[in-house]
């Protein structure tokens, strides 16, 4: 509250709350100084969320590229980088070949297919529910290991150890669970492979 | 299968926000109504 | 009571009560429709039911943002030139922009969950889903620049052109699926493609949209609404401030 009566009073007038009273003496206060007054207020909260936004908006940059631009290899992709991906961990993307999966000795193992290329995986964890899903495509995060192994494509020296797995469920959508292979497997899959339906287990 | 679980969760956060949201903005507009005097006996519309 | 009931619902009209009403029935037909009536997914199984809520919330943000910019564009060519043009094509612009950061928000949430279960996680930072996030963040920070206090023009510019710029994200964040390698499946339903949906699974998803996006119309009605009687409210605050301040001026002069 400011004493603002007595009009005999000389020099500056103190505000209560401690801040200087900026009011004019002898003119009216002109309206746009009061909007700006109002306003400035609010400004400190604002900036700060500006702020907060900014900060979050950076982190989100740096995931993109540290992540997004190159999510996964495909299989054909990392059996060629075998010789510089060495033990990295990346990600590897792939059908997984249904008569391939063996689950009896505690681990899981099977084969994952992509342009024509096999790959073999030793999986460490508990396979999402989805993997039950024939020729689903899945993406793995893990490393290659050597080892030799046997695989329907024809040996190979090196084996793909995974710890976790990720379902890349297609855009398809059905209910007809007859023909839902088909739906899954796009139409040219087998086009140019050394590998034939037959080989995997497939009609046709 | 627990997938229901999760599948109830989703159903019930979209139609709980939408619903927590249409009521925020209602009771929005009825608070500020009210504060502008819209509807009452004593609004002085200068 | 019933005159009261008018009185008290400032942001109502008889249009906007029956768009309510049936946007409220044809909620109650898709939680029957989605959770019930449409049948299980071959591969996802019951997973296929939260599809229903999922890409309703996607595309209605995305309609809401579209509206957002076309408003705003609008407002930076007419609204020097016509004032109070300019003040409906803002409340337009943001009272869509604040329906697509819900809508976002919810896809983001509907989007983990199903997540959860079809791919085994939550979260992943894949293009699609990096994007989207940034784009609920973009529109967020546009949603706080339209509360900071400033004129009400020179605020609703600023607003105006941020959210032309937050445009551009919308078409990377619609292809991210097809330019980078993503964990999150491709578009299903695109112009001049057949749709890769079985007959039930299609109709139930098409009336989910159009569910939804009724229920979106009623909100951003409501929304314009009370963004109009806040305007007001400011206007009617800052007139009574600058009153009491010119009388203590006036008095103690």
């Amino acid at each position: 509250m400011t004493s603002n009566g007595d009009g005999g009073e000389l020099g500056g007038r103190q505000d209560l709350d401690g801040g200087p009273d900026l009011t004019p003496r002898t003119e009216a206060p002109h309206a746009d100084d009061i909007r700006r007054q109002l306003r400035a207020g609010q400004r400190k909260w604002v900036a700060s969320i500006v702020a907060v936004l900014i900060v979050v908006v950076g982190f989100i940059v740096v995931q993109f590229l540290r992540d997004a631009t190159l999510f996964f290899r495909n299989v054909d992709e990392a059996i060629d980088q075998r010789d510089d991906l060495g033990d990295r961990r990346f990600r590897i993307q792939g059908r997984v070949i249904p008569t391939s999966v063996d689950s009896s000795s505690g681990v899981v193992t099977f084969e994952l297919m992509h342009n024509c290329e096999v790959a073999g995986v030793r999986h460490l964890t508990d396979p999402p529910e989805l993997f039950d899903n024939p020729w689903t495509p899945v993406v793995l995060e893990g490393r290659w290991e050597p080892g030799a192994i046997d695989l329907v494509s024809g040996e190979d020296t090196h084996v793909f150890v995974s710890d976790r797995m990720l379902i890349k469920h297609t855009n398809e959508y059905t209910s007809d669970f007859e023909a839902r292979v088909e739906a899954n497997l796009p139409a040219d899959f087998f086009d140019g492979c050394d590998i034939t339906r037959a080989d995997v287990g497939l009609a046709g | 299968m627990n997938s229901w679980g999760t599948i109830l969760l989703g159903y019930g956060l979209v139609f709980g926000t939408i619903g927590a949201y249409a009521l925020s903005v209602v009771a929005r507009g009825r608070r500020v109504g009210k504060q502008l005097g819209i509807g009452a006996e004593d609004h002085d519309d200068e | 009571m019933q005159q009261a009931e008018r009185k008290d619902s400032m942001t109502g009209s008889l249009a906007t009560t029956t768009l309510g009403w049936a946007s409220g029935a044809s909620l109650i037909v898709v939680l029957v429709t989605g959770l019930i009536t449409s049948p299980k997914d071959a591969n996802q199984g019951e997973a296929v039911r939260l599809l229903y809520v999922h890409v309703p919330m996607i595309w209605i943000a995305y309609g809401s943002f579209i509206i957002t910019a076309v408003y705003s564009g609008l407002f930076v060519a007419k609204a020097a030139s016509r004032p109070d043009l300019g003040r409906h094509l803002d409340r337009v612009a943001g009272s869509a922009a604040e329906i697509g950061v819900v809508f976002t928000g919810l896809t983001l949430v509907s989007g983990a969950l199903w997540g959860r279960i079809t791919w085994g996680v939550y979260w992943q930072w894949d293009a699609r889903l990096t994007t989207t996030v940034l784009m609920f963040v973009t529109y967020l920070g546009y949603l706080a620049l339209r509360k900071l206090p400033a004129d009400p023009y020179v605020r609703s510019r600023r607003a105006a052109i941020v959210a032309l710029i937050a445009t551009v994200n919308l078409p990377i964040v619609h292809y991210s699926v097809d330019w980078w390698r993503t964990l999150h499946q491709g578009a299903s339903i695109t112009v001049g493609n057949k749709p890769e949906y079985t007959n039930d699974i299609l109709i139930a998803l098409l009336f989910a949209v159009v569910a939804f996006t009724l229920v979106a119309l009623w909100l951003g009605i409501h929304r314009y609404r009370v963004i109009r009687l806040e305007e007001i409210r400011e206007e009617e605050g800052i007139e009574m401030a600058i009153a009491a301040r010119r009388a203590e001026a006036e008095v103690g002069s």
